[in-house]
C-alpha cells in the first residue's frame, strides 16, 4: 500500500466518495437556511434603504461597518498559517492550510460585501474604482475608503490565486481518482492538465513561494488599511497610530480562534485523526495565546495612550468604553479575549479538544464585540456633545450578521464537499521527509 | 410620516393625487395673481423663467401681521422673507412665518364646503346664509386685527348679530385701562420681566428680538422671575424661578422697595431678588423697564405701570398705546357668555370663523355640549378639525396668502395683504363669507377691502395710497397712537391660592397653541428648550421629578379639579420647584395631519385666562418614545464649546495653526460666517427658513427619535453652571482643512474655488464616512427617501434653485449657494465685483436679532472680517485645525 | 509493440529516491530530453534533470514593480492632471496616501502574474497533453513516479531506451501513444 496511498485515499475520497452524505446534508440545509436570510436581509434592503437600520446621526456605521471588520480579520489566519509558515517551512501547516485558505477566501468574501450593502447607493459602487464616466470625475485616492476597496480587492485576489495555485495539484489527483464522467471532466477542467512535471513543479515552488512572500506583507497592509478607516479620522478613541498594528494582531487573534473551530468540526466530521492530531491542536492552541497576548498589549496601550494624552475628549471616550453605554462590548471583549485565553498556558487545555473550541468560540465572539466596541463607542460620543446620541442595530443587521455567518458556511460546506480538504501533495511530502529521515 | 419604510400610505397617496390636480391648477394660471396685484420693486412686464418675483404682503396670526415679502416662482410662493422697510419686522420674520409658506399645500388642509357631511356648492351656503343675520345670530371670531373683518362685524352687528372672540391665549402685550403697553426693548438698559415672556415665541416676537439685540454685541441687562424657564428666562443674567402666583407678590415688592410701601411677605431668595431688580431699576430710571406676563391679573399690570410712570419709563421703554386689535363687545367674558348664551337656547345661529373652540376652549366651559343647542351651526377653517366636525355646516377657509385681507402689526402699522397665489383648493375668505351673511354672496374680498380703505382715505388719495401700500407692503404711519391709560381701581383678585403643587400653561413653542399643529415642519421643529419634537411633554422640576422617582419619558397624571391629563414627564431646568409646567397645542382629535392623536390635551385642565391651578401629581403607567434631537444637553466638561467674555474683555487670540499641507489660495471671495453668540435669542427662526429655502424635507417623528432629523442648520442648547443657557447655531463649518473631504471616496464632496465646502448629490454614494469625520455632525443622510415620503403637495414650496435629494445621499449646509450664484450673476451682468452684504443666507436674513453675519473673508472691510477680527471671534475646536470659516463671538456675562 | 513511433517512454517507480537516482543515470547517459514526473515537489529532481531556470519569481517582482508604477500613475494623472480639485485643502500630489493603494494593486499584480507566468512557463492549461491519456500515469497524482524519455531526444530508440529504463529499476514502462 505504500505511505503516500492511504493520505490519498482518506483525503480524495472524502471529496469522491459520498461517505458522509447524511451529515453533509444536514450542514447544507442548516446553512442554506441562513443564506435564505441573508437574501431576504439583502433584498429588504436594497428595496427599502438602508434606512432600516438603526444607524442614524451620529452613529452611521452600525453592524455593517463591524461586521467587516470581523470578517476580514478572520481572514487574515488562513494566509498567515499558509503563508508565513511556508516560508518558514513549518511542515505542521499541510494539515491546516488548505482549508485555512479556503476560509480566507470566504471570509474576505463576507468583509467585501458588507461595505458594499452599507451604501445609501449600493448600485454605485463602482464608482469606487476608477472608471471613466461622464461626469468626469476620478475615485478621491486620499480617502482610507478607496484605500480599503484597493486592498480588499486585492487581498480577495491574491488569496483566491494563492489557494488555487496551491491546489493544482490536488485537483489533478481527482481529475486521476475519479471514476464518475462529471467528476472528470470538472476536475479535469480545474486541473488544468497537471502531470507533475519535476519542470512544473520548479516553476510552481518559485511561483507558490513569491505568492506567498507577498501574500505575507499584504494581509499586513490590509487590516493597517481598515484600521486606517477610522484612524484617519479625527474622532477621539479612533485618531491614534496605535491603531494599525492593534487591528492586525487582532485579526490574526480572531482568525485562529476560528481555524481552530472549523479544524475541530473538520476533524470530526470527516475522521481526519490521524492528519489533524492533538499537535496541531496544541500549536494552535499557542498561536492563539500569542496573538491573544499581543491583543491584550493593544487593550493596554489604548487606555495607556488615553490616559497619556491628558486630552479630555480620549480619556471620556475611555470612561464612555470602560463604564459607557457600550461598556458590555468593552468588558465582554477583555474577558473574553483576554480572560478565556489564559487557560491556555495548560498543555492539557490546549489539548483538550472541548477546552480549545470554547475558549476559541469565545474568542471570536469576542473580537466582534471589540470591533462593535470600536466603531459604535468611537461615533455615539464625539466632540459637541450636542450631536451625541445612541445606536441599537434592529432585527434588519442582526439578519444580515447571521446571514453572512450562514453563507460563510454554506460556501464551506459546498467546499468540504467538492474540492479536496488537505493538501494532500504537501502531506505526501512531508511523509516522504520524515521516511528520509527515520529510514 | 409612518410612510417612510414602506412606501407611501393609501392616505398620502390620496392626498397627493388631489395636490397633483391642484397643482396642475396652478401651472395653468402661471401669470401674476388677478385683480392687479403689484410687485414689491418693479413693474411686472414679463414674467422671466427662472426668476424669482417679490410681493410684499403680511401674514397674520393670532390677531397681528408679520409684514413679508413674498418669494414666488412662475406663481407659486415658495419663501416669505421679512420685509425690511416694515417698523415691526425690519427684514426679519419668525419661524412661525417662515413655514406659513407650506401651510399653502398642505394636503391636510379642509377643501369642499360640507353641509352634515355631505359636499355642497356655494350657492347653498348662501342661500341658506342670506337669512341668517338678526338678533340670534352670533358670530365668533379669534383676535381680530383685520379693519376689513371688523367693519363686516359691525355692519352684523347693526342687523342685530352679535360678535364673540375667542383667542385661547392672551395676547402678547399686556393692557390698563384701554392702553396697550408696548414695550421698547430697545431704548432699556435693564428690563425685569415678572412671567413676561418677552423674547419667546408669539406674535411680537419679532418686534421684541429686534428691539432686544443690540448693534456691535452689547448686552442689555436682563432680569427674569419666571416658574417655567422660556426664552426670555434662557436670556436673562439673573432669573428667579418661582411659582407664577409669587409673581404678584414680587410686583409688590419691587413697587414697594422703590415707593417704600409696604414689603409684602416673602422668602429670603425672593425679597433679595426683588430688592436687586428694584435697585436696577432705579439705578438706570428713564432707561428700564419692568413688565409682567400679560395674562397675570390687572391690578399687577396696574402697579407695574405705576412702577415704570414714576421711573420716568413710561412714555421711552413702554409706551401705552392705542390697542391694536380690536376689542369684543363682552371683553374677557365674551367667549363665556356666547357659551352661557348657546346653552340657554338664545342662539339661533353660530359662525365660527377660523376659530376651534371645540378644541381649545378653556376647561369648565362645555361648548360642544351648548353647541348641540345652536339650530345652525356653521364652520369655516383651513383645516377639518374639532369645530368642523361638531358643526352642520363647514366651509373651507382660504389661506390668508391666497386671498385679499387687510391687518395690524403689533406696533399697529397697517399693512394690505394681498394673495400671493389664487386659492390652491377650492377655499374662501372669511370676508366672502361675512359677504354671505350680509346677503352679498358674490362680493370679492378684494372690493372688500378696497371700500374699507377707501373709506378710510377719500375717493380722491385712494388709487394712489392703495398702490402705495401694496408696493411697500405697509400703509405708512398708522402705528397704534399713543393713549391714556383709564384711571381705575381694578377689581383685587383673590389672593393667590395655598402652597401645594401649581400648573402653569404656556403655548407650544413650536406650534403656538395649537393652530400650527398641522404643519409638519413646525412639529418638527426642536422646541428650543427642550429639543423635543412632535409631542408635548409635562414638565417639572428635577427635585419634583427625583421625589416621584420619574425619569424623563415616564408617564405621569396629573389631576385638577377640573379633570386629568396624563402625559410624558420632562425635567426642565430652571424650573421652580413645586411648578409644573402644560404645553397647549397637542392633543388634537381631529384636523391635526399627522400630528393628529399626538400627545395630551392641556386645554382640558386651563382655566380660562390661563392662568395657574392647583393639581395632585402621580406616576402612571407606561413610557413615551419622545422623539428628541439632542439628548445630551450639558457641556460635559466641554466648556470651550461656548465661551463668555466680560463686557468690554477680549477673548485670547486664536493662535496661528500651522499645517503640515500647502496653503490653498482662495483668489476671489472667501465666504465665512460669524455668529454672535450674545445676539442669539435661540428664537429658532433661522431653522425653519433654512429648512424651507433649502428644500429640507421633514422625516416625520419615528425618524427623529432614531437620530435622523434633516435639518441643515440646528440651534444646539446647553445648561450650564448657575442656570446659564446657551444656545449655539450650528451650520456647517466649512472647513477649510476639511476632514469630511478628505474621507469621500468618489469625490462628492469637495472644495469649491470660494472655499465652500461643496456637497455634490448625484456623485454621492453614501458611504457615510464624511459624517463619521465631521467633528461638528452637520451632515444629514437620507436614509430613505425622505423627500419623497413627503406628500406630494408639498413640491409646491419647494425652491427650484435648490435640488431636491433622494435616497441614499448625503447633504448638509451650502452656506445657500444658489443664493451666492444669484448675487454673482447679478454682480456679472452689471460687470462690478460683488459688494459686502449682497449675499444674505437665508439664516441671516430671517435673524430678528442680526446674531448671523456672512460675507467674504478676503475683503478686510467687510462685516464678517470685521467681525473676525473683534475680541469675541472663536472657533467652534478650532484645536482640531479644520480652520472653519464659520466663527463665532463670544457671550458676555458679567463677571 | 505498436507501429507508431510512440511520442515518449513513461518509466515507473515505486518511490522518490528511485526516481532521482534514474534520473541522474539518464542524464549521465546522454539523455536530455528528460522529465520526472511525481505526486509531489521532489527537491533536487528537476536540477538534476537539468532544470537551471529562475524566472518566475523575477516575473512576481516585475509585476509588484509594474503595478505599484500603474497604480501610481493612475493616481496622480486623475488628481493632478486630468481633474484636479481642492479636496480638504489637501495637495494634489499626496504621494503619502497614493502609496497605500499602489502598494496594495502591485500586491495584485505581483501575485497574478506570478501565477500566470508560472502557467505560462510551464504550458499550461494542457488538458490535451498525450501522456494523460495513458491509463497507468494516472497515478502520477497519488503515489507514483515517473520518468519519461521524449522522442524527441536524440538517444531516443523505441527499443533500446526501453531496455534502458527497465535496466535503471523500472517497475514497467508505458509507452505514450500518439
Amino acid at each position: 500500500m505504500g505511505i503516500y496511498q492511504p493520505i490519498t485515499e482518506q483525503v480524495a475520497d472524502i471529496t469522491l466518495q459520498r461517505r458522509f452524505r447524511f451529515r453533509w446534508w444536514l450542514a447544507l440545509l442548516a446553512s442554506g437556511a441562513l443564506v435564505l436570510v441573508f437574501i431576504a436581509a439583502v433584498l429588504w434592503l436594497f428595496a427599502a434603504g438602508v434606512g432600516i437600520w438603526g444607524i442614524n446621526v451620529p452613529v452611521n456605521w452600525g453592524l455593517a461597518i463591524v461586521n467587516t471588520v470581523w470578517w476580514v480579520g478572520i481572514g487574515h489566519a488562513g494566509t498567515l498559517i499558509s503563508a508565513l509558515l511556508l516560508i518558514m517551512s513549518q511542515t505542521w501547516r499541510n494539515a491546516l492550510n488548505r482549508f485555512a485558505e479556503a476560509m480566507t477566501l470566504f471570509a474576505v468574501l463576507m468583509a467585501a460585501m458588507f461595505p458594499i450593502l452599507h451604501l445609501g447607493r449600493p448600485e454605485l459602487f463602482y464608482w469606487m474604482f476608477p472608471v471613466p464616466s461622464t461626469m468626469g470625475v476620478w475615485p478621491q485616492f486620499r480617502s482610507p475608503l478607496i484605500w480599503d476597496v484597493t486592498s480588499f480587492l486585492s487581498y480577495l485576489i491574491a488569496s483566491l490565486v494563492f489557494w488555487y495555485v496551491g491546489m493544482i495539484p490536488d485537483l489533478a489527483t481527482l481529475r486521476d481518482r475519479a471514476r464518475r464522467r462529471w467528476q472528470r471532466r470538472a476536475y479535469g477542467v480545474l486541473a488544468l492538465g497537471w502531470r507533475g512535471s519535476a519542470m512544473h513543479w520548479a516553476r510552481w515552488r518559485q511561483a507558490y513561494f513569491a505568492i506567498a512572500a507577498i501574500v505575507f506583507v499584504l494581509v499586513i497592509s490590509v487590516h493597517s488599511g481598515v484600521a486606517m478607516l477610522f484612524a484617519a479620522s479625527t474622532l477621539p478613541g479612533w485618531h491614534t497610530t496605535l491603531l494599525p498594528p492593534f487591528f492586525v494582531f487582532g485579526a490574526v487573534f480572531s482568525g485562529f480562534a476560528v481555524v481552530i473551530v472549523l479544524a475541530v468540526v473538520i476533524r470530526a466530521a470527516f475522521g481526519l485523526h490521524n492528519l489533524l492530531t492533538r499537535d496541531h491542536l496544541d500549536l494552535l492552541g499557542r498561536m492563539l495565546l500569542t496573538t491573544g497576548l499581543l491583543t491584550a498589549y493593544g487593550y493596554l496601550f489604548e487606555a495607556f495612550h488615553a490616559w497619556f494624552s491628558g486630552e479630555l475628549r480620549e480619556i471620556a471616550t475611555l470612561r464612555d468604553q470602560m463604564a459607557g453605554q457600550y461598556a458590555w462590548s468593552y468588558w465582554g471583549a477583555v474577558a473574553m479575549n483576554f480572560a478565556t485565553i489564559q487557560l491556555l498556558w495548560w498543555r492539557r487545555a490546549r489539548r483538550s479538544v472541548p477546552v480549545l473550541a470554547t475558549v476559541a468560540i469565545l474568542v471570536a465572539i469576542g473580537m466582534w464585540l471589540e470591533r462593535y466596541m470600536i466603531v459604535v463607542t468611537g461615533l455615539y460620543k464625539d466632540f459637541l456633545p450636542s450631536s451625541w446620541g445612541a445606536y441599537q442595530a434592529p432585527v434588519s443587521e442582526w439578519a444580515l450578521f447571521a446571514g453572512s455567518i450562514g453563507l460563510f458556511a454554506f460556501l464551506f460546506v459546498l467546499f468540504a464537499r467538492f474540492l479536496p480538504l488537505m493538501s494532500m501533495f504537501e502531506l505526501k511530502e512531508a511523509a516522504a521527509e520524515e521516511k528520509g529521515e527515520h529510514g | 410620516m409612518s410612510a417612510t419604510a414602506d412606501g407611501p400610505s393609501r392616505r398620502s397617496f390620496i392626498k397627493g393625487a388631489g395636490a397633483a390636480m391642484a397643482a396642475s391648477r396652478l401651472a395653468a394660471c402661471g401669470d401674476a395673481p388677478p385683480q392687479n396685484v403689484i410687485p414689491y420693486a418693479e413693474q411686472p412686464e414679463d414674467m422671466v423663467p427662472g426668476r424669482p418675483r417679490f410681493y410684499a404682503t403680511a401674514f397674520p396670526y393670532a390677531g397681528f401681521v408679520q409684514a413679508v415679502l413674498a418669494e414666488t416662482h412662475m406663481g407659486r410662493p415658495t419663501k416669505l422673507e421679512g420685509n425690511p422697510d416694515h417698523p415691526v419686522s425690519q427684514g426679519a420674520t419668525d419661524a412661525f412665518t417662515q413655514a406659513a409658506v407650506t401651510e399653502l399645500y398642505n394636503p391636510d388642509r379642509s377643501r369642499t364646503i360640507l353641509r352634515a357631511g355631505a359636499e355642497v356648492g356655494w350657492e347653498d351656503f348662501a342661500d341658506m346664509a342670506a337669512g341668517l343675520a338678526g338678533p340670534g345670530l352670533r358670530i365668533l371670531t379669534g383676535a381680530v386685527g383685520s379693519p376689513t373683518l371688523f367693519r363686516q362685524l359691525q355692519a352684523l352687528g347693526e342687523r342685530g348679530a352679535r360678535w364673540h372672540l375667542h383667542e385661547p391665549w392672551p395676547a402678547p402685550f399686556a393692557s390698563v385701562g384701554g392702553a396697550v403697553l408696548r414695550p421698547r426693548l430697545d431704548r432699556a438698559a435693564v428690563v425685569v420681566s415678572l412671567g413676561d415672556d418677552l423674547l419667546g415665541p408669539g406674535p411680537a416676537q419679532v418686534h421684541n428680538l429686534r428691539n432686544w439685540s443690540v448693534e456691535g454685541g452689547g448686552r442689555r441687562r436682563l432680569m427674569v422671575a419666571e416658574p417655567s424657564l422660556t426664552l426670555t428666562g434662557a436670556a436673562a443674567q439673573s432669573r428667579l424661578a418661582v411659582p407664577e402666583r409669587r409673581l404678584s407678590v414680587l410686583a409688590q415688592a419691587i413697587a414697594a422697595e422703590l415707593d417704600g410701601g409696604n414689603f409684602p411677605e416673602s422668602a429670603p431668595a425672593e425679597a433679595e431678588w426683588a430688592r436687586w431688580a428694584a435697585a436696577a431699576l432705579a439705578a438706570n430710571a428713564g432707561r428700564s423697564l419692568l413688565t409682567a406676563g400679560s395674562g397675570l391679573p390687572s391690578q399687577v399690570h396696574r402697579s407695574v405701570l405705576a412702577v415704570n410712570e414714576a421711573l420716568g419709563n413710561a412714555g421711552r421703554t413702554v409706551l401705552p398705546t392705542e390697542p391694536a386689535l380690536a376689542k369684543a363687545p363682552d371683553g374677557a367674558r365674551s367667549f363665556a357668555m356666547l357659551v352661557e348664551d348657546m346653552a340657554a337656547g338664545a342662539v339661533s345661529a353660530l359662525v365660527v370663523i377660523g376659530a376651534n373652540p371645540a378644541y381649545t376652549s378653556p376647561a369648565g366651559i362645555d361648548f360642544a355640549a351648548a353647541l348641540a343647542r345652536v339650530p345652525v351651526t356653521v364652520h369655516a377653517g383651513l383645516y377639518p378639525d374639532e369645530t368642523a366636525a361638531l358643526c352642520r355646516w363647514h366651509l373651507p377657509l382660504a389661506h390668508p396668502l391666497e386671498d385679499w385681507s387687510d391687518g395690524r402689526a403689533v406696533d399697529g402699522t397697517a399693512s394690505i395683504i394681498q394673495p400671493v397665489i389664487p386659492p390652491v383648493f377650492r377655499t374662501y375668505s372669511a370676508h366672502a363669507i361675512l359677504a354671505a351673511l350680509l346677503g352679498e354672496p358674490a362680493a370679492r374680498p378684494h372690493d372688500i377691502v378696497r371700500d374699507t380703505w377707501r373709506a378710510v382715505w377719500g375717493e380722491d388719495a385712494f388709487a394712489e395710497r392703495w398702490r402705495r401700500s401694496l408696493l411697500a407692503g405697509f400703509i405708512a404711519e398708522t402705528a397704534a397712537g399713543p393713549a391714556r391709560p383709564r384711571p381705575g381701581e381694578e377689581p383685587s383678585a383673590p389672593p393667590p391660592a395655598g402652597d401645594g403643587l401649581e400648573v402653569v400653561f404656556l403655548p407650544d413653542p413650536s406650534i403656538g397653541d395649537g393652530r400650527f399643529a398641522a404643519v409638519p415642519f413646525l412639529q418638527e421643529l426642536p422646541k428650543p428648550l427642550t429639543k423635543l419634537t412632535w409631542d408635548n411633554v409635562i414638565g417639572l422640576s428635577a427635585r419634583l421629578a427625583a421625589r416621584l422617582g420619574i425619569e424623563n419619558g415616564d408617564m405621569i397624571a396629573l389631576s385638577a379639579q377640573t379633570g386629568e391629563v396624563i402625559g410624558p414627564a420632562w425635567v426642565l431646568p430652571g424650573q421652580a420647584e413645586e411648578t409644573v409646567t402644560l404645553f397647549l397645542g397637542y392633543g388634537r382629535r381631529q384636523g391635526a395631519g399627522e400630528a393628529t392623536g399626538r400627545g395630551y390635551d392641556a386645554y382640558r385642565l386651563m382655566p380660562a385666562g390661563g392662568e395657574s391651578i392647583g393639581a395632585t401629581i402621580r406616576k402612571a403607567e407606561g413610557r413615551a418614545r419622545l422623539a428628541v434631537t439632542q439628548p445630551w444637553q450639558t457641556l460635559a466638561g466641554r466648556d470651550d464649546i461656548i465661551r463668555t467674555v466680560a463686557p468690554g474683555e477680549a477673548l485670547p487670540r486664536e493662535p496661528e495653526r500651522p499645517s503640515l499641507y500647502p496653503e490653498w489660495p482662495y483668489p476671489g471671495p472667501a465666504w465665512g460666517m460669524a455668529i454672535d453668540l450674545a445676539a442669539c435669542g435661540g428664537c429658532n427662526a433661522c431653522v425653519v427658513a433654512c429648512q424651507i429655502e433649502n428644500s429640507v424635507p421633514y422625516v416625520g417623528p419615528e425618524q427623529v427619535a432614531m437620530g435622523r432629523e434633516m435639518h441643515w442648520l440646528r440651534v444646539d442648547v446647553y445648561y450650564g453652571d448657575r442656570g446659564a443657557v446657551h444656545f449655539q447655531p450650528i451650520p456647517c463649518m466649512h472647513c477649510e482643512k476639511a476632514p469630511c473631504e478628505m474621507g469621500c471616496p468618489v469625490n462628492a464632496t469637495v472644495h469649491g474655488p470660494e472655499g465652500l465646502n461643496q456637497m455634490i448629490y448625484n456623485r454621492c454614494i453614501g458611504t457615510r464616512t464624511c459624517s463619521s469625520y465631521c467633528p461638528y455632525k452637520v451632515r444629514r443622510f437620507n436614509f430613505f427617501d425622505y423627500a419623497g415620503a413627503m406628500p406630494a403637495a408639498y413640491s409646491g414650496y419647494r425652491n427650484p434653485d435648490v435640488t431636491v435629494r433622494g435616497r441614499g445621499v448625503m447633504e448638509k449646509c451650502t452656506y445657500c449657494t444658489q443664493r451666492i450664484a444669484q448675487a454673482r450673476i447679478e454682480a456679472r451682468k452689471e460687470d462690478r465685483p460683488l459688494r459686502d452684504g449682497e449675499v444674505v443666507t437665508a439664516c441671516q436674513q430671517v435673524c430678528p436679532s442680526r446674531a448671523i453675519v456672512f460675507g467674504d473673508l478676503a475683503d478686510p472691510d467687510s462685516a464678517v472680517s470685521r467681525a473676525r477680527r473683534g475680541p469675541r471671534n472663536y472657533l467652534l475646536l478650532g484645536e482640531l485645525g479644520t480652520r472653519p470659516r464659520t466663527s463665532y463671538l463670544a457671550k458676555i456675562e458679567e463677571g | 509493440m505498436t507501429e507508431e513511433r510512440p511520442l515518449a517512454l513513461l518509466a515507473c517507480f515505486r518511490d522518490e529516491d528511485a526516481l532521482v537516482a534514474a534520473a541522474r543515470r539518464a542524464r549521465d547517459a546522454g539523455y536530455r530530453r528528460l522529465d520526472g514526473h511525481s505526486p509531489f515537489p521532489i527537491a533536487g529532481l528537476a536540477e538534476a534533470l537539468g532544470f537551471r531556470e529562475n524566472l518566475v519569481p523575477w516575473l512576481a517582482a516585475g509585476g509588484f514593480a509594474a503595478g505599484a508604477g500603474l497604480a501610481l500613475f493612475i493616481q496622480w494623472w486623475t488628481s493632478v492632471v486630468d481633474y484636479p480639485i481642492n479636496v480638504g485643502g489637501r495637495p494634489l500630489a499626496a504621494w503619502t496616501a497614493f502609496a497605500f493603494p499602489a502598494f496594495e494593486i502591485a500586491c495584485l499584480t505581483g501575485v497574478v502574474v506570478a501565477a500566470l507566468g508560472m502557467l505560462l512557463l510551464n504550458g499550461l492549461p494542457n488538458r490535451r497533453h498525450p501522456s494523460l491519456s495513458v491509463e497507468a500515469f494516472r497515478r502520477v497524482s497519488q503515489d507514483r513516479f515517473f520518468l519519461s524519455v521524449a522522442a524527441g531526444d536524440p538517444r531516443f530508440d523505441p527499443v533500446a531506451t526501453r531496455r534502458f529504463l527497465l535496466g535503471l529499476g523500472a517497475e514497467e514502462v508505458i509507452e505514450v501513444p500518439p
